[in-house]
């Protein structure tokens, strides 16, 4: 009986890898269970939606409509003082809806209109936000109000089907897997030359190569996907350098992530198990398809904390809405060019500990 | 070329002492054998010299002279052919191509210019580790079992190229488990054993050398 033998081999093997099985057998079963708390709601309870007071609104007026929408328990109402601002975040997705709430709300003999405003090319709340139509035209008989209140709700913007809405994306997941799985995969094979190539060049020199060849890929990618959506007949904005540049970006801070794990596990296994986790770790809390906060209050937080949130945003944008000025994101510019250069710091420091850990 | 001089080099892994205060000096114009068991501190010594690890304590002293490697693992890029890897590693020192195509006959890897350099056999691999060493015509040449898995027929061609290769300029520092075949060949060597330097003599200093064979004294030393 040769099974018992194997066995023992088999358990050989895992006590001399220990930290990996821990990882594979603990910390990834516990980090999926964990997972799970960042998706509470299949309804989007906590997606915020601006609330502003137009026509001589009170704020008695806006708490109403404040009011009717907390209770349904529908997105997350945020009062905003300026119709203008409200909207500018509609446009970059800080808020998936703006309610604009007329004067004299529901005094008597007056017939009052409240307006939903939905951006046509986020298809994941366009369709839900009918909803808030329901219950913001009974707001009247909800709160005993001596005048009628309707609610009409206006879709800005051209409308994207869920395939042209997901072309973004798919592309963005494209390259995360690509900066988590191939990247790494790629860079670990130098290890079969890397003193070789630390003699005759650096691990810098060979980063750089890396880097340097991967770029057109990106583009390469990036085009391709731009093509076959344009073939599939999906409405697309032309072509542009800042949609390009967020998914080259984008691609350059997670290749120095993946990288940087690969270097400070000594090109092993473990490393590549890491970066899975890493990538999957991206996918669920990023909030690439759904809006911010439609599975929990919690998820909506971590999900603006995270680059690939707003890398996301710009390039939905920049692919999918007219009139999006280059420079319309350009907090956001800084902050991903910032945490970029960060990633390569840590990159660089990454290259200098495996230069010493040997 | 002055001579590479290490001095109380001490190389930790933990609460593993690989290199015990080795102080050694290797002179130009020699063929200098580093020998010593397994896991003696041979490796760990050649990779301190290449500057690919840095002592714990100690200093090394080395001249301003061009360091060519051959490895005890075969370094090169499997995915790429044999002519492939003499071209990327040749064009990064900027090796002279003349001087690359007669390496190349000399190591006896010219006609399998075309094989991946990963599908070779593990005596081919060495060979083309070895020609990969001397592609700068370095001044000092690291060779870490040259002819571990290459044929008998070989050898000597290869040696006889090494003997040929090292002149007043330049220095071969070697560790092989094959001192008989290296015996005529030697003017130095050096034991290591468990981290520390054991011997460390020029051979023609030795008395009664020649009638002795250069494994018995080595193995008399451990």
């Amino acid at each position: 009986m040769k099974l018992p033998t194997l066995l023992r081999k088999e358990f050989d093997w895992g006590r001399h890898r220990l930290g990996t099985v821990a990882v594979l057998l603990i910390v990834l079963p516990a980090a999926f269970g964990v997972g799970t708390l960042f998706f509470q709601h299949t309804f989007p309870e906590n997606t915020p939606i601006a609330v502003v007071g137009v026509d001589g609104a009170t704020e008695d007026d806006v708490d109403i409509v404040v009011g009717a929408i907390t209770a349904s328990e529908f997105s997350d109402p945020v009062v905003y003082d300026s119709s203008e601002r409200a909207f500018a975040h509609l446009e970059r997705e800080r808020v998936y809806a703006v309610i604009e709430v007329p004067g004299r709300l529901g005094s008597t003999g007056t017939t009052s209109t409240v307006e939903i405003n939905v951006d046509g090319r986020i298809t994941p709340y366009r369709v839900p936000s009918r909803a808030l139509v329901a219950v913001l035209a009974n707001v009247d008989e909800q709160f005993s109000l001596p005048g009628e209140v309707t609610a009409e709700r206006r879709v800005i913007g051209t409308t994207a089907d869920l395939p042209t809405y997901l072309l973004p994306v798919f592309l963005m997941i494209f390259l995360m897997l690509f900066a988590f799985t191939y990247v790494p995969y790629n860079v670990a094979k130098e290890r079969r030359a890397i003193d070789r190539l630390r003699m005759a060049s650096s691990v810098d020199a060979m980063l750089a190569a890396k880097f340097v060849s991967f770029v057109p890929v990106v583009v390469v990618a990036t085009l391709v996907v731009y093509a076959v959506g344009t073939l599939l007949g999906h409405s697309l904005q032309p072509l542009s350098v800042p949609l390009v540049g967020v998914y080259l970006l984008t691609f350059l801070y997670l290749s120095a992530i993946s990288l940087a794990v690969v270097l400070l596990t000594d090109f092993s296994t473990t490393g590549r198990v890491l970066n899975v986790i890493i990538l999957f770790v991206l996918l669920a809390l990023s909030n690439l398809v759904y809006p911010a906060g439609f599975f929990s209050g919690w998820g909506r937080e971590v999900s603006r904390s995270m680059p690939t949130h707003y890398s996301m945003i710009i390039a939905r944008s920049h692919m999918l809405k007219g009139g999006v000025e280059p420079w319309a994101f350009a907090d956001w510019w800084g902050w991903l060019g910032g945490f970029t250069l960060a990633t390569f710091v840590v990159l660089k420091l990454a290259t200098e500990w495996y230069k010493r850990g040997e | 070329m002055d001579a590479i001089e290490l001095d109380g080099v001490e190389k930790r892994y933990g609460a593993v002492r690989a290199l015990n205060g080795v102080s050694v000096t290797f002179d130009p114009g020699t063929i200098h054998a580093v020998i010593g068991p397994n896991g003696s501190g041979k490796t760990t010594l050649f990779r301190i010299l290449l500057g690919l690890t840095r002592p714990s304590s100690g200093t090394v002293a080395m001249p301003d002279a061009t360091l060519g490697c051959g490895f005890q693992q075969p370094q090169f890029y499997p995915e790429l052919t044999v002519r492939e890897n003499l071209r990327t590693f040749g064009s990064l020192v900027g090796a002279d191509p003349e001087w690359i195509e007669r390496l190349a006959g000399r190591c006896g890897i010219a006609r399998i210019g075309d094989r991946m350099a990963g599908d070779l056999s593990d005596g081919l691999a060495k060979k083309l580790d070895f020609a990969l060493a001397f592609l700068e015509e370095p001044d000092v040449v690291v060779l870490d079992e040259p002819f571990a898995d290459v044929d008998d027929e070989s050898k000597p061609r290869l040696l006889a190229f090494l003997e040929s290769y090292v002149t007043d300029g330049r220095l071969l520092l070697v560790t092989t488990h094959q001192l008989g075949l290296f015996r005529e060949a030697l003017d130095a060597m050096t034991v290591i054993h468990r981290g520390e330097v054991v011997f460390d003599e020029r051979l023609a200093d030795v008395e009664g050398l020649d009638e002795r064979d250069l494994t018995d004294v080595y193995v008399d030393l451990l």
